[in-house]
């Protein structure tokens, strides 16, 4: 969830209630512990509510997993529960640390504290990527699509890139089974190919779609098809493909040299393919990108389970042994 | 037929009447003096005046007193009225010819008094040929004054005594001119009718000739040859035969517009030329078959391989697709009344036109959602029509048991009623479990898919041993151009199914039943039935407003100009009516006293386009008054209604006006209403959305995360509501159409699931979502209908168009918005989306 101005009502609404909430409880803490003239534990009365609000801080926090999961319930927006978990979550570790005295105590408390912890920090993480990559994929990868689906675009990607070589140079002639594909290409062989144009719109720039013509390129049919053959395992597999357009300078290179063994007319059909290319890259930097934006939360949720489960733990065994 | 509002006729190559610049003090009789040449012809042209279109004449032909109009509205080919720039019908003065149909020609086939040769109903007359002649009598200062006249040209004047060759009021003057008719078709037979020919169909000479007992020709046949044209593999050209009666000519370059026919040489060897005299196959002709059509004499014949090639083309493709029937042959057809007054060339060059089906009872006509390309003509049997789609509305009702404790929803299809409208059966509304039954007498059914290619609206099955015919657009075509096929279609249709589309007029709403029947009752010999081509406007915003009008057929676009620009309010299908907001206006300023000066008392407000082939019923603004002064609940509950929509058409119209940006307008946000707009800042790509949206929408996301972007934004794949919502165009049944309060997209529970609405959407925005298929049970509930195959039991799906529906159906508030967890998702107007752009 992005912390900007923009948003700062919607999070000033949440963290300041929760600021106050946690400072009352610090202030009863602090003022015991210093009639004390130690930090005390979770057994004195305001260790006590510490532990208690920041227990039940954990318990709501994990009330965002069946809160997402139950999408149709009309709970309240959804921005309001992650607003809520995400300070709620920040306070609820002094709280804990102050519950526990400062102290880590015995094997099950210092191992929930360290899973807490660990847990926090997490989201914390992912609270700064999800500050961060948004912006940078938005501004880096204009050709970006739906994650799952860049394989499908991958593949069509291809097939675009095929058609515009039959438009434009014909046939390919050393592949053998040319004859057996071609004519189904051929029959909707028109001269215009949609692409996908990355384009200026105000400050950013975005993708929308166009058509581009296609120019003839008869002379340069074989350099052309035979470059396609270089470059389709990369289109299609990205940099799991040992290619001579893995990287953008080699690619640049490959696509210099392309141009010089080409006439005039192939130029723009080499353009688009360098395109092709470059989106390719794009989605390789966005599965990236996405995987980072994404894999934390199965840890972040893992843990909060397992600090779940020790939170039961320790108010059982708590309560036994008061 | 039809009244059709002509931007410029100066561009539409239509023969100017206008004879503005002539002697305006000639005498009518005087041809010679004002005779002008028109494509090639010197005929004479007189000049109208729209006062005429209203002043009476009464004259006397074959002793029969006859009232007619002094002059005609202008009619193109297909009977449209050609109007100019400020939409006032083009008048052309009534002849002789156009007053004897008016008075004998009461019945499809009746035989014209008047024989011609040169003219034709859908032409302008040139008066060559003198066949059509006929003595006509006027007083004038010395007394009456007797003169053989050409009728096809000659203009009616007040107290005129005409006789014909027919006439028994005076048998000497019938005589008279009879022998001068009979004089020139003998001249022309002399020159132009082989004896091969006498016999032969379509000839019209040969049949005149037959019709005033002509044996043969008294004259001496010239020695002159021009020769023949057997170059074109289509037609066969003979020049000697050709009376260069001009049809040929004007088929060509009016009706057609190709402009290849022209004239060659002089004298006797003059000749129709095809471009700069060059053979018919070298020329640019385009073998539309017009001319040959056209032609009344045999210089103009298909040629006999070119037939059997086309029918045995057509026969081939049936035994490939497995279809049953006979080709009908045009010296069939002919026999048919129906297809009586169409040429028999036309038959012949669309002789594998119409396909005769025998069908038995049970068999299947056509199914609901298929596309055709033929409309049927019924000769005997009965028809069922019915929609074999259950009714059953999409709503979101909760899951049951655990999941739906949890707020689980499933989407199903709910036991519904509603009335579909039936495009392709007169615009016929069937209500539930409803059918229609269809005899012969109904002559025709289907005409929407045939003319404007759209799906078939309802399954049409024979209850008992039936005759059909099935016919092409072109043929089709033909029986709507056609004065005595038209008659027969509107008598039939006036007879059989105006009155009830009449009573389910959207406008007689707020009257109960048998109010609404009297009202129907009321306008049923009232209204006016008219065709409108493609893109011809019926009216204009701003014009004045007289008339209502009914959709019988086609779509009609309703579009609103602002400033320089123009937005889409509506495309009404068939069943719908329009043009009551001006009509309002004009009645006692209705409207305008309740609404200041917003609208201008009698105007119209909007501009209504026919998008294809359109049909229309006009109801006169005298007989809307009446109207209304006959159902005062009426009255207000439009004047209501009127409100209503010019409120929200003037706030859609404040929005736009606020727009300006080239990025903006170039991907079409400016149409939408509703955008799903995601802030690519914010959104960390979760799909919490798309997810919300499938969880409400029986996992059946109705959203893309993916479409559009526009600075920051991307614009979801999710129903726009756009203001040009070309989804609306083409639905059999009338079942997706806008929001009465808030112009957004709804699907009614009567869709039948063609899919053409999801075809038609530029954005793909709508979806077809298979629903397990339900009948009504014994209990009237919806039970699923399952097919058994090798002992497995499956149920049957059927297809439904859905769309984003803003979760109407659970509480209005969008779940894609609700869910998302990071404040990204907004829906909002395309100008809103600019403002948050432009700061």
């Amino acid at each position: 969830m992005l912390l900007n101005r923009a948003q700062a009502k919607l999070h000033l609404g949440v963290a300041i209630p929760t600021a106050l909430l946690t400072l009352v409880c610090l202030a009863f803490y602090v003022r015991e512990s210093l009639e004390a003239g130690k930090p005390v534990g979770g057994g004195s009365g305001s260790g006590l509510i510490c532990g208690i609000v920041a227990g039940l801080v954990i318990v709501f926090e994990m009330g965002l997993w069946p809160r997402k999961a139950l999408r149709r319930l009309r709970l309240l927006p959804t921005k309001y529960w992650l607003a809520a978990h995400i300070w709620l979550g920040l306070a609820s570790l002094p709280l804990a640390i102050a519950h526990c005295g400062f102290h880590l105590g015995g094997w099950l408390p210092a191992t929930f504290m360290v899973l807490f912890v660990l847990c926090i920090v997490s989201g914390v993480y992912g609270l700064v990527v999800q500050n961060v990559l948004p912006r940078y994929m938005l501004r880096n990868l204009p050709s970006e699509t739906i994650y799952n689906q860049i394989d499908y675009v991958s593949e069509q990607t291809v097939k675009d890139a095929r058609q515009m070589l039959l438009t434009a140079c014909g046939r390919n002639l050393s592949r053998e089974q040319a004859f057996e594909e071609e004519p189904e290409l051929e029959g909707v062989s028109t001269h215009t190919i949609v692409i996908g144009a990355v384009r200026q719109a105000g400050r950013t720039r975005g993708r929308t779609l166009e058509t581009q013509r296609v120019p003839e390129a008869r002379e340069d049919r074989e350099t052309l098809w035979t470059a396609l053959s270089e470059i389709e395992p990369f289109l299609l597999r990205g940099d799991a493909a040992q290619t001579p357009v893995n990287n953008r300078q080699q690619a640049s290179q490959w696509f210099s040299r392309l141009r010089s063994a080409c006439s005039e007319d192939g130029q723009s059909v080499i353009d688009i393919l360098e395109g092709m290319c470059d989106q390719r890259r794009q989605f390789d930097i966005q599965a990236t990108l996405h995987r980072w934006l994404h894999t934390w939360l199965a840890i972040h949720v893992g843990l909060s389970v397992a600090v779940s489960v020790l939170l039961a733990v320790h108010v059982w065994t708590a309560l036994k042994y008061w | 037929m039809s009244d059709k509002s002509d931007p410029n006729p100066a561009d539409s190559k239509v023969v100017s009447f206008d004879v503005v610049g002539l002697a305006g003090d000639v005498r009518p009789d005087d041809e010679g003096l004002f005779a002008r040449n028109v494509d090639g012809q010197l005929i004479r042209v007189e000049r109208a005046t729209a006062s005429q279109l209203d002043q009476d004449v009464k004259l006397t032909i074959d002793g029969q007193d006859v009232t007619v109009k002094k002059a005609v509205p202008t009619r193109d080919s297909q009977g449209n009225i050609l109007r100019d720039r400020d939409g006032v019908p083009v008048p052309r003065p009534t002849t002789i010819y156009d007053a004897t149909s008016a008075a004998f020609v009461r019945n499809p086939g009746d035989p014209h008094p008047i024989p011609a040769l040169c003219h034709k109903e859908h032409l302008p007359p040139v008066g060559v040929c003198r066949v059509c002649v006929v003595e006509a009598t006027e007083m004038t200062r010395r007394g009456p004054r007797r003169k053989l006249v050409p009728s096809c040209v000659q203009r009616v004047t007040d107290g005129m005594i005409v006789n014909t060759i027919n006439s028994q009021a005076d048998q000497e003057a019938a005589e008279r001119v009879k022998a001068a008719s009979q004089t020139v078709i003998e001249l022309l037979m002399a020159d132009h009718l082989p004896d091969a020919q006498r016999r032969a169909p379509g000839n019209e000479l040969a049949a005149i000739a037959d019709r005033m007992g002509i044996n043969r020709s008294r004259f001496q046949p010239r020695g002159i040859e021009r020769g023949k044209d057997s170059s074109s593999r289509m037609i066969l050209v003979d020049h000697d035969q050709c009376i260069l009666c001009g049809r040929c000519q004007r088929g060509c370059n009016w009706v057609k517009h190709n402009n290849v026919i022209g004239r060659g040489d002089k004298g006797y060897t003059a000749r129709i030329a095809f471009d700069l005299d060059d053979p018919m196959a070298q020329s640019s002709c385009v073998s539309c078959g017009e001319c040959a059509v056209s032609c009344p004499t045999g210089a103009l014949e298909f040629q006999p391989s070119f037939i059997e090639t086309q029918i045995e083309r057509v026969k081939n493709e049936m035994r490939a697709e497995k279809k049953d029937g006979d080709i009908v042959t045009a010296d069939e057809l002919v026999k048919y009344p129906l297809f009586s007054g169409i040429p028999y060339k036309f038959l012949q060059f669309n002789g594998a036109a119409v396909v005769r089906r025998i069908l038995k009872p049970g068999d299947v006509l056509c199914r609901e959602g298929e596309y055709g390309s033929t409309a049927v003509i019924m000769l005997s049997g009965e028809f069922e029509v019915f929609l074999k789609t259950t009714r059953g509305a999409v709503r979101n009702r909760s899951a049951g048991g655990i999941r739906g404790l949890f707020g689980g929803l499933k989407t199903v299809l709910e036991k519904a009623g509603g009335r579909a409208k039936l495009a392709d059966i007169g615009a016929a509304q069937l209500n539930e479990n409803e059918r229609i039954l269809l005899t012969a007498a109904d002559v025709i059914l289907g005409e929407m898919t045939c003319m404007n290619r759209y799906p078939r609206s309802a399954t049409v099955l024979a209850t008992e041993q039936s005759e059909v015919l099935e016919i092409r657009r072109n043929v089709l075509y033909m029986l709507q151009r056609n004065a005595v096929s038209r008659e027969i279609l509107d008598r039939v249709y006036r007879e059989r199914s105006l009155r009830g589309q009449l009573a389910s007029l959207p406008i007689f709403d707020a009257l109960d039943e048998a109010s609404r029947e009297k009202a129907a009752e009321y306008l049923r010999d009232k209204v006016d039935l008219l065709s409108v081509d493609p893109g011809q406007p019926v009216f204009r915003q701003g014009d004045f407003a007289d008339d209502y009008y009914v959709n019988r057929l086609g779509f009609v676009k309703v579009t609103q100009q602002y400033g320089r620009n123009e937005r889409v309010l509506n495309y009404l299908g068939p069943g719908n009516g329009f043009g009551e907001i001006g009509l309002l206006s004009g009645i006692g300023n209705l409207i305008s006293e309740s609404r200041g000066q917003a609208v201008e008392p009698g105007s119209r407000t909007a501009t209504c386009t026919a998008l294809d082939h359109v049909e229309l019923i006009r109801i006169k603004g005298e007989d809307f008054r009446g109207l209304l002064d006959a159902f005062p609940d009426l009255r207000d509950a439009l004047v209501n209604k009127a409100e209503q929509i010019l409120r929200r058409d003037e706030e859609a119209l404040d929005r736009l006006q606020a727009i300006e940006a080239d990025e903006y307008l170039d991907q079409g946000l400016f149409l939408a209403q509703n955008l799903l707009v995601l802030d690519l800042e914010r959104c960390t790509r979760c799909d919490e959305c798309t997810k919300a949206c499938a969880d409400t929408h029986d996992g059946v996301t109705r959203l893309v995360r993916d479409g559009l972007r526009f600075d920051k934004f991307l614009v979801a794949s999710s129903c726009r509501s756009c203001m040009d919502p070309y989804c609306l165009v083409g639905c059999p049944v009338d079942a997706i159409h806008r929001n009465g309060d808030s112009l957004e997209i709804e699907i009614e529970d009567y869709c039948i699931g063609c899919g053409l609405c999801a075809e038609n959407c530029p954005y793909g925005n709508i979806n077809m979502h298979g629903f397990p298929k339900q009948e009504i049970d014994a209990k009237g509930k919806l039970r699923n209908v399952y097919d058994q195959q090798k002992g497995v039991r499956t149920a049957v799906i059927q297809q439904r168009a859905t769309t984003c529906d803003l979760c109407r159906s659970i509480d209005g508030r969008p779940s894609c918005v609700y869910a998302c967890p990071h404040e990204a998702a907004f829906r909002m107007s395309g100008e809103e989306l600019m403002k948050i752009v432009s700061r």
